[in-house]
């Protein structure tokens, strides 16, 4: 994307963006400040989570993928060169660590889909009509029925503005130049979904 | 972020999955406690957790469930299965597969599992099998080091 430049990102005013707030804990943290770390993790864990989630792994096993994560940064952290780099090192270390997994186990669950959804409330929503009204059950009826790739690239984006497609691609099986499409084609395809169900 | 990037869509299913599948409780402080006691003076490879199932079939209680650990790293896989002793202990059996380096012959491991109260080592034998008869419920960690040699895999902590 042209559009995700560092210095000139339009809208991230309003609040200080994670990646700013990632940047400024780990410059500290390579200042010696070793609390810093502390705070990045507690900012950054809960990205890296729905991150790993995003490719399907089990409960156990993504909590795994987060905590390796983090290990690999305190022993590789020297190789993040910038310091506006960390969050995309992270989202890709962890991204890369879930691949991993997912593909030497050929049991990790796409079960759990199911029992997400089957653990919701069933919501009347309609009389919702705003997106941010919409709550979280009756938006997951529209997505769940996204096929998996759609499901997983909308999740990742979702919590990374500014996604490595380059690793993305190679992840999903992708060629990189089709993943800004696919990426507007998930899009548009659940906003129909949403617009059909009269959520919209 | 740019223009997008805030899709309001996506806003919403960012709310979405933060609302209905949120991180574990705790998972930060786990973090944060692996990261304290990861010594780093010690160069090693990390074991990732590829399986973990819970065996269910004939048991009262959460107490009473096996557990079946499964991790790799390049070049290695470890199998734990974790049985419940009484309810404070666990009995781990575990079973290491190497693949063998160039020369054929794989050095001597020891296994040693870090827990809180302290760390408990066990020889690995020679069809790769090692146990740990009776250790305390709680936040656990495997090292499997290799003897006369700097080669050491970790595993993450975990529950058992």
């Amino acid at each position: 994307m042209a559009a995700s430049d560092v210095t000139g990102r339009p809208g991230a005013t309003e609040e200080v963006s994670v990646w700013v707030r990632a940047t400024a804990c780990f410059e500290r943290w390579q200042g010696g400040e070793s609390a810093a770390l502390d705070e990045l993790v507690r900012l950054m864990t809960p990205v890296l989570w729905h991150t790993v989630r995003a490719y399907g792994l089990s409960q156990a096993a993504a909590e795994d993928a987060v905590q390796n994560t983090w290990l690999a940064l305190v022993r590789n952290g020297h190789q993040v060169a910038q310091a506006a780099a960390i969050g995309g090192w992270l989202l890709t270390t962890a991204r890369r660590t879930a691949w991993r997994t997912k593909t030497s186990d050929g049991k990790a669950t796409a079960v759990e889909d199911t029992q997400l959804a089957a653990g919701l409330p069933s919501t009347a929503a309609a009389e919702t009509s705003a997106l941010e009204e919409l709550a979280g059950s009756a938006l997951w009826e529209h997505v769940r029925t996204l096929d998996e790739r759609c499901q997983r690239l909308l999740r990742i984006v979702a919590f990374d503005d500014r996604p490595d497609y380059a690793g993305l691609a190679q992840n999903l099986g992708m060629p990189i130049g089709s993943i800004g499409p696919t990426r507007r084609r998930c899009l548009d395809k659940l906003r129909s979904s949403l617009e059909k169900g009269g959520q919209l | 972020m740019n223009a997008e990037d805030r899709d309001p869509l996506l806003v919403a299913i960012n709310r979405m999955y933060s609302e209905l599948d949120p991180p574990p409780a705790g998972l930060t402080e786990r973090v944060l406690a692996a990261l304290a006691v990861d010594d780093l003076d010690l160069e090693y490879e990390l074991l990732t957790m590829v399986h973990r199932s819970q065996q269910l079939a004939g048991v009262r209680s959460a107490d009473d469930q096996k557990l079946v650990l499964e991790f790799t790293a390049v070049g290695m896989t470890v199998m734990l299965r974790v049985s419940p002793v009484d309810a404070g202990h666990r009995r781990i059996d575990g079973w290491v597969t190497r693949t063998a380096d160039a020369s054929g012959d794989a050095p001597d491991l020891t296994a040693s599992l870090w827990q809180e109260q302290g760390t408990h080592t066990a020889g690995v034998g020679s069809h790769g099998r090692f146990e740990f008869a009776g250790v305390p419920r709680g936040l656990t960690r495997l090292d499997l080091l290799a003897t006369g040699s700097d080669s050491a895999f970790r595993t993450t902590l975990f529950e058992i």
